[in-house]
């Protein structure tokens, strides 16, 4: 028992022995540098525990501009006389990234470190620092723009490449941190850009930063957004800040501080384009190239044909419509397909975008595609440019017949809508109540004529009776007054007046025959009457009749005594003689 | 004889002028412009402005009323339509708008369908205005007047009793043309139908206080049977008879 104690503490001993061996504190850095140039000096702790209380002399000229830890552990094992012992080595790295401004032979006295109460000094350096150029590792452009622009420790900066531009024209905007303390970024909202079309251009998804020295100190640098803008308004346009919340860390590593940190704005004066646009101006700022081509121009029905549109150069592409290729309605034309290739550069969007149609003719014959025009505004001649291509000529052969009839399928009309009829574009305006009715020129049109026609029968009226009215009236009434005469002529039949009866019969027929023939009365004799009654085709036999009775009528009255007369027999005969009459006018 | 024919010229002459302002014409194709470019208030205000000058014309109040419908004015599209109507009876876009317009408000009514020969006597009524009437009714008096002269001053029996006959058919038809001219001028100048601009109430009686009947809203047509100083009894499209407030009116 006593035997293995004595052997564990020689073990103890031994171990302890090889642990403070085995603690080493090492500096290393470039044995020459630049001035401005940034170069690092790392201090390596070996121990088997963490030290603590590392401190970095102090050197003119010498400026630290970051500073990190890195520590990693080892075990090892090591047997010694069939014992086996396992120890434990922490390696503590400080590194400093130095940057030296003048020239001249550095040398840096020891660092030191405090390992379990004791006090560890590194190894002295020495570094030959040579004049060199501070911006040989970084764009020098940036740099003198930079330089007015960061006047903080930590700020964020948008830039764009152009202060003045046609609407349309593309414009480079970016976003840029500097800091000059570590930093990561937790929140990043960049600007708005109202009132301009944006194409972003892809970032990667980790940010690397850059080392840039910027008026004598430097700066951890990272382009955190970039763009191409469009403006889509005229007049003075002002973009918006980028905002960002950013972790600050310590000189160590350990998270401190958050910032919130606000870009500055830009002002961009946007020029309108000339108002000279040609008809097939559609948009499009830049340069560009078209270009129209058929796979075939030879064709049988139904064989499909490609057209292809293309447009290609550097602009606003996205901005502009592209023109639209037609042909007949004998040609079926199917969905255009619409492809583009573009890539973003600070001065545009460069590429092509094409369209490609597929016609399928239907009916056999000669087609041009009508050359197809398309505008731009040229930034660099700062005018409209018109380009226009070829006409394309299609022959279509084959038996329309066939094929195209087949696709009609006979449906009900399809209504896509209702709506109001449309307004009418002739018009007669009349006044409104303008009414004729009731005026005193529409009564006089009446009133007039009729006075007139007053006027004309009063003067005419002889001529009037004479014409007509008298002889038709006579006419008609000849009859009647013949009749009323025999009526009278019976009565004296009947009180045996014979002479009075005769007298009446004859007056009777003669009287008649007068108005009936509108015969005056001046010429009746019987002569003028057979021959009247002659030219109006009466017949012989009431001519001979009326002649008879007449002479019978005369004879009786101037000669009474004679006889063989009967009143009854003459009264019957002149009766049936004037109804024979009537009915043969 | 001249005379007559002199006096016809006169009244058909004073008829066929037509006081055309050009300037009214331009108006008319400046609203049509508006309207071909959806600016319908302008064309509104365009047709307003002209008919504001005491002339009309069945086409503005047609185009007016289209102008209103666009903009969604639906009782004031059917009054003006209804006014072109009355200008153009038988005009086949006017009546299918109206219809279609008709869709668009509230009001939906079973029509009492009217007598076949009240239709067709409105018909014939209709299909001429008040001075086409009175034109005709002039000229067919005088024409009647002219054949009856050939009556009186004829020999030949057979023309003169064509004549006498003719000029009677002519005489009738001169009167029954001033009937209807007298009509269609009382039926212009005394608006017998309305059009409902505003949401209310059909009362039994032309009091404030009257029982309510129906509640009417914008757009529907009524004929005017009765009015007083403030109110008219009009007559519903399904038949039923009330009072409404004047001011709820605007009459065709």
């Amino acid at each position: 028992m006593k035997i293995s104690f004595l052997n564990i503490f020689f073990l103890l001993i031994i171990a302890k022995f090889g642990v403070a061996q085995n603690i080493t504190f090492e500096a290393s850095a470039p044995k020459s540098s630049q001035t401005g140039q940034p170069f690092m000096i790392k201090y390596t702790l070996k121990a088997p525990k963490k030290g603590k209380n590392f401190v970095f002399p102090k050197v003119d000229g010498l400026e630290i501009v970051n500073q990190g830890t890195s520590q990693f552990s080892s075990f090892s094992t090591t047997i010694v006389n069939g014992k086996m012992s396992s120890e434990q080595t922490i390696t503590l790295v400080w590194s400093l990234t130095v940057v030296a401004s003048i020239e001249k032979k550095y040398s840096i006295p020891s660092a030191t470190v405090t390992v379990d109460g004791k006090t560890y000094s590194s190894n002295n350096l020495t570094i030959d620092v040579s004049k060199g150029n501070a911006q040989t590792s970084n764009t020098p452009t940036t740099q003198n723009a930079d330089a007015t622009v960061v006047t903080k420790d930590l700020l964020i900066n948008l830039s764009t490449n152009k202060t003045t531009a046609y609407v349309g024209e593309p414009i480079y905007a970016y976003c840029k941190l500097f800091s000059v303390y570590n930093i990561s970024l937790n929140e990043f909202n960049p600007s708005p850009y109202n009132n301009f079309w944006i194409k972003e251009i892809p970032m990667p998804t980790s940010i690397k930063a850059q080392e840039e020295r910027i008026n004598n100190k430097t700066y951890l640098t990272a382009v955190l957004d970039k763009r191409l803008i469009f403006p889509q308004k005229t007049g003075s346009i002002t973009i918006d800040p980028y905002q960002a919340t950013l972790q600050l860390y310590d000189g160590w590593g350990f998270p401190a501080q958050q910032k919130k940190v606000v870009s500055n704005t830009k002002t961009i004066e946007v020029k309108p384009l000339p108002s000279n646009k040609p008809a097939s101006f559609t948009g499009g700022v830049g340069e560009f190239e078209v270009d129209m081509n058929a796979d075939l121009i030879t064709v049988e029905i139904d064989q499909a044909i490609t057209i292809d549109f293309k447009i290609s150069g550097l602009g606003n592409f996205g901005l502009f419509d592209l023109p639209e290729v037609t042909l007949p309605a004998t040609f079926e034309r199917l969905e255009p397909d619409f492809t583009e290739n573009l890539s973003i550069q600070s001065d545009g969007l460069s590429g092509s975008q094409s369209v490609r149609y597929v016609f399928i003719p239907r009916v056999p014959g000669q087609y041009y595609v009508k050359p197809i025009s398309f505008a731009f505004f040229d930034l660099q001649q700062e005018k409209y440019v018109i380009l226009k291509t070829d006409s394309l000529k299609i022959t279509v052969v084959g038996d329309s017949s066939s094929s195209f009839t087949n696709q009609v399928v006979q449906s009900d009309p399809t209504q896509l809508g209702n709506d109001v009829r449309f307004i009418k574009n002739s018009v007669k305006l009349k006044p409104q109540n303008n009414f004729i009715f009731g005026k005193t020129g529409f009564w006089l049109a009446y009133i007039i004529p009729l006075l007139t026609l007053g006027f004309l029968t009063f003067f005419m009226r002889k001529k009037i009776k004479q014409n007509a009215d008298l002889k038709l009236v006579k006419s008609k009434k000849a009859d009647k007054v013949s009749k009323k005469r025999l009526k009278l002529a019976q009565s004296y039949m009947v009180s045996n007046n014979n002479e009075k009866f005769y007298e009446e019969v004859s007056l009777a027929l003669w009287g008649y025959v007068s108005d009936k023939m509108s015969i005056p009365r001046s010429e009746l004799t019987r002569q003028t009457v057979v021959e009247t009654l002659k030219s109006k085709n009466i017949s012989d036999q009431i001519v001979s009749d009326f002649v008879k009775i007449i002479d019978n009528c005369e004879v009786a009255r101037f000669a009474p005594s004679a006889v063989g007369f009967n009143p009854q027999q003459i009264y019957s005969g002149a009766s049936s003689l004037i109804s024979n009459f009537e009915k043969n006018i | 004889m001249s005379k007559i024919y002199s006096v016809i010229v006169l009244v058909l002459f004073s008829f066929a002028v037509k006081a055309q302002t050009d300037s009214l014409l331009l108006t008319f194709d400046a609203a049509n412009k508006f309207y071909e470019n959806n600016n319908f208030q302008s064309a509104i205000d365009s047709y307003e402005q002209i008919l504001a000058t005491g002339y009309e014309a069945s086409e503005i109040y047609y185009n007016l009323g289209n102008s209103y419908f666009k903009n969604n004015n639906f009782p004031y599209a059917i009054l003006n339509y209804e006014r072109a109507l009355k200008l153009k009876p038988n005009d086949d876009d006017i009546i299918y708008n109206i219809e279609y317009s008709n869709l668009y408000i509230k009001d939906q009514y079973n029509q009492v369908p009217d007598f076949i020969i009240d239709k067709i006597h409105t018909k014939i009524v209709h299909s001429a205005d008040s001075n086409t009437w009175a034109i005709l009714s002039i000229s067919f008096f005088i024409l009647s007047l002219i054949v009856f002269m050939i009556f009186l001053f004829s020999k030949i029996i057979i023309r003169r009793k064509i004549a006498f006959f003719i000029s009677i058919l002519f005489m009738f038809i001169s009167i029954v043309s001033f009937a209807f001219s007298s009509n269609m001028k009382s039926y212009f100048q005394n608006p017998n139908a309305a059009i409902m601009m505003e949401i209310s109430t059909l009362k039994s009686s032309p009091q404030t206080d009257g029982t309510d009947l129906f509640i009417i809203n914008p757009g529907v047509k009524l004929i005017i049977e009765d009015k007083n100083t403030d109110w008219f009894e009009v007559k519903l499209p399904n038949g039923v008879k009330g009072w409404v407030k004047k001011d709820m009116l605007e009459v065709i």
